[in-house]
C-alpha cells in the first residue's frame, strides 16, 4: 500500500518520520470516491498541487480496467517547479500531459485552467469525463468553465476532519440538493462530488 | 479476585449497565459508530442535539487542532427531533442501546417542545438538556451561564417529562456551584458537565481567524484538569448525580472524575482520534476494579482522599 501526502503539520510529520516494518493504525476506506463510468473511453484529469495523488491511482485503475482503448488527458498545476511530485508516474500513465506553474519555472507558465480552457473545444467534442482534485479556487474556476459546456467533472475536496465518519461534521462543505442548498460532511458524502453539486460561490 | 466486577450506576430512575457514555456532539446518531463499537456495550449513547426544526449549521471552517484538543464551532447542525424519532431511533432500539437524547433550544418553548416529542418516542431512556453550547449568538451561552434562566429551563421541561433529565453545564461561568444547585432546585434529576470552553485560534499568515465562527469550543485532553476541578465543585454543591466530562481519553481519565464523585462519565473528543476510545475506558475501569479488588464500582464513586482527611 502506498500514499502521497505532504507534511503539513504535527500529524503528517509523525506519519513521516515512521520506518519501513513499522505498525500503523488505519481506519479505511471511508466516504465516497471517484465514480468511473465503465465504458468512459475518454478521460480528462486536473490536478492542482497534491491533487495528484488521487488521480494517479485513478489512472492507474483505469488503465488497469479498460479493456480496449482508453484516452487520459491530464492537466497538472503547481505553484513552481519544485512543488511538483509525482508527475513522473501520472505521465507514464497519460495520453498526453500540460503542465503549467504559475511562476513559468516548468511547463507553460500560468494556471492549469487556463491550459485546459485552451482545449476545451477537442474535448468536449469526444465526450469527455473529467476528475478533478486541486485547490478551491481551481475547481471554482472549473465549475465556470466545464458546468455551462455540460462537461461532466467530479471533484475530490479536502477539508479539516475529525473524525473521519461524518459524526463531528467538522469538515461541512455547501452543496445543492434538491431546490436549496445544505451542508454535507466530505469525509462521508465525500469527499468526491459532482462539480455542478458543490456550491463554490462565497467563501 | 477474577469474578467481573459490578460496573452498574444508578442515575436517578435510570440503571446503566456501566458509567461510560458517549458525549453529545462526538459520537454522531450512534450508527456512525457501530462498525467500530457494539453500542449495546456502552452505558448510554448521547446523541447530536436535537431542536425541533432541522438546523443546518455554521460554515465552514468548523473545527481546528489546537495544543491537546481541538476547536469547533459546527452549529449544532442536525436533522431535528422528528426526523431523529422516525429514523435514528428505531435502528438504536434495534441494537439494544440506552438512548439518551441530548436537547436544544433557543427558546424555552422549544426546549418543552423538543422534550415533549422525546418523551413520548419509545427508546429514549433519558433528556440531557444543552443549556450550554456557546457556539450560537442567541440562547445558548445565556441560558446555561445564568442560575435563574439556566432554572426556569429546567422547570419548564421538568413539566413535560417523566425521563430522567439531565442538565448539561457550561463552564463558562464564574460559580459552578450556583448554577448547579440552581437546576438541582428547578427539578433536575442530575447534572452532567463540562461542556467545552470558549476558545479563539488565529492563522497569523492570513490574520483571519481559523473559524469562520471566529471563536468555538474547546475540547479534548487540554480542559481535562479544569473539568475534573468542575466536577470535584459541583459534587458537594448538590445531592443529585453528577456525570464527568471533559478530555477523557483513557480509563485512569475517567477513574479520576469516578474518584473525584461523578456517578458516570463521557467520552467525547477521544472519539475522534480512536473510534474503540469508549469501549477501551469501560475495558480499563473494569480491569482497575480487579486489580484493587473492589467488587462493585459504586464503591469506589467519591471516594476521593484529601489532604487532612
Amino acid at each position: 500500500m502506498e500514499f502521497l501526502y505532504r507534511v503539513t503539520g504535527r500529524g503528517t510529520r509523525i506519519l513521516s518520520e515512521r520506518c519501513e516494518g513499522e505498525e500503523l493504525v488505519l481506519t479505511g476506506p471511508l466516504g465516497r470516491g471517484f465514480d468511473i463510468p465503465p465504458g468512459a473511453r475518454r478521460i480528462g484529469l486536473v490536478a492542482g498541487g497534491m491533487g495528484v495523488a488521487p488521480l494517479t491511482y485513478l489512472a492507474r485503475y483505469c488503465r488497469e480496467r479498460a479493456s480496449g482503448s482508453i484516452r487520459i488527458t491530464t492537466y497538472v498545476g503547481a505553484r513552481t517547479a519544485s512543488a511538483l511530485v509525482g508527475l513522473e508516474e501520472l505521465s507514464a500513465l497519460s495520453s498526453e500531459v500540460v503542465v503549467t506553474t504559475d511562476d513559468g519555472t516548468y511547463g507553460t507558465c500560468g494556471v492549469v485552467t487556463a491550459a485546459l480552457e485552451a482545449d476545451m473545444g477537442d474535448l468536449c467534442r469526444d465526450g469527455v469525463i473529467f476528475f478533478a482534485c486541486g485547490p478551491r479556487a481551481m475547481m471554482a474556476r472549473l465549475a465556470e468553465c466545464l458546468i455551462p459546456a455540460g462537461v461532466p467533472c467530479q471533484v475530490s475536496l479536502e477539508e479539516r476532519m475529525a473524525c473521519g465518519l461524518g459524526a463531528c461534521l467538522g469538515c461541512a462543505v455547501a452543496v445543492r440538493r434538491g431546490d436549496g442548498e445544505t451542508y454535507a460532511s466530505v469525509c462521508k458524502d465525500g469527499p468526491v462530488f459532482p462539480l455542478a453539486e458543490v456550491v463554490w460561490e462565497g467563501k | 479476585m477474577t469474578a467481573d466486577p459490578d460496573l452498574s450506576v444508578t442515575i436517578a430512575g435510570l440503571r446503566l449497565k456501566n458509567p461510560v457514555m458517549t458525549a453529545s456532539g462526538t459520537f454522531g446518531y450512534g450508527e456512525e459508530y457501530a462498525g467500530f463499537v457494539d453500542l449495546g456495550r456502552l452505558g448510554a449513547v448521547v446523541v447530536k442535539g436535537l431542536s425541533l426544526e432541522p438546523r443546518s449549521g455554521n460554515p465552514p471552517p468548523r473545527i481546528i487542532e489546537t495544543p491537546c484538543g481541538m476547536l469547533n464551532a459546527v452549529g449544532l447542525q442536525n436533522i431535528g427531533v422528528r426526523s431523529f424519532v422516525a429514523e435514528k431511533l428505531p435502528r438504536l432500539r434495534d441494537r439494544g442501546v440506552t438512548v439518551v437524547a441530548n436537547v436544544y433550544g433557543e427558546s424555552v418553548d422549544e426546549y418543552r417542545r423538543v422534550c415533549e416529542i422525546l418523551s413520548t418516542a419509545l427508546g429514549v431512556a433519558a433528556l440531557e438538556i444543552n443549556v450550554s453550547c456557546p457556539n450560537v449568538s442567541k440562547g445558548g451561552l445565556a441560558f446555561g451561564s445564568d442560575p435563574e434562566t439556566a432554572a426556569q429551563v429546567t422547570a419548564k421541561v421538568r413539566e413535560v417529562t417523566d425521563l430522567t433529565l439531565i442538565v448539561k453545564l457550561t463552564p463558562n461561568v464564574t460559580d459552578i456551584a450556583v448554577i448547579a444547585r440552581a437546576v438541582e432546585e428547578a427539578g433536575a434529576d442530575a447534572v452532567s458537565l463540562i461542556n467545552t470552553l470558549t476558545g479563539m485560534s488565529i492563522d497569523v499568515e492570513t490574520k483571519k481567524p481559523h473559524l469562520y465562527n471566529v471563536t468555538g469550543g474547546l475540547s479534548g485532553p487540554a480542559i481535562r484538569p479544569v473539568a475534573l476541578r468542575m466536577v470535584y465543585q459541583a459534587v458537594r454543591a448538590v445531592r443529585i448525580p453528577v456525570i464527568g466530562i471533559g478530555g477523557i481519553c483513557t480509563a485512569n481519565d475517567a477513574l479520576e472524575f469516578l474518584i473525584a464523585g461523578a456517578r458516570a462519565v463521557q467520552v467525547g473528543t477521544a472519539n475522534f482520534i480512536d473510534p474503540k476510545a469508549s469501549i477501551r475506558v469501560l475495558d480499563g475501569i473494569a480491569d482497575y476494579l480487579r486489580r484493587h479488588a473492589i467488587g462493585a464500582l459504586r464503591d469506589l464513586i467519591g471516594t476521593l482522599r484529601t489532604p487532612g482527611e
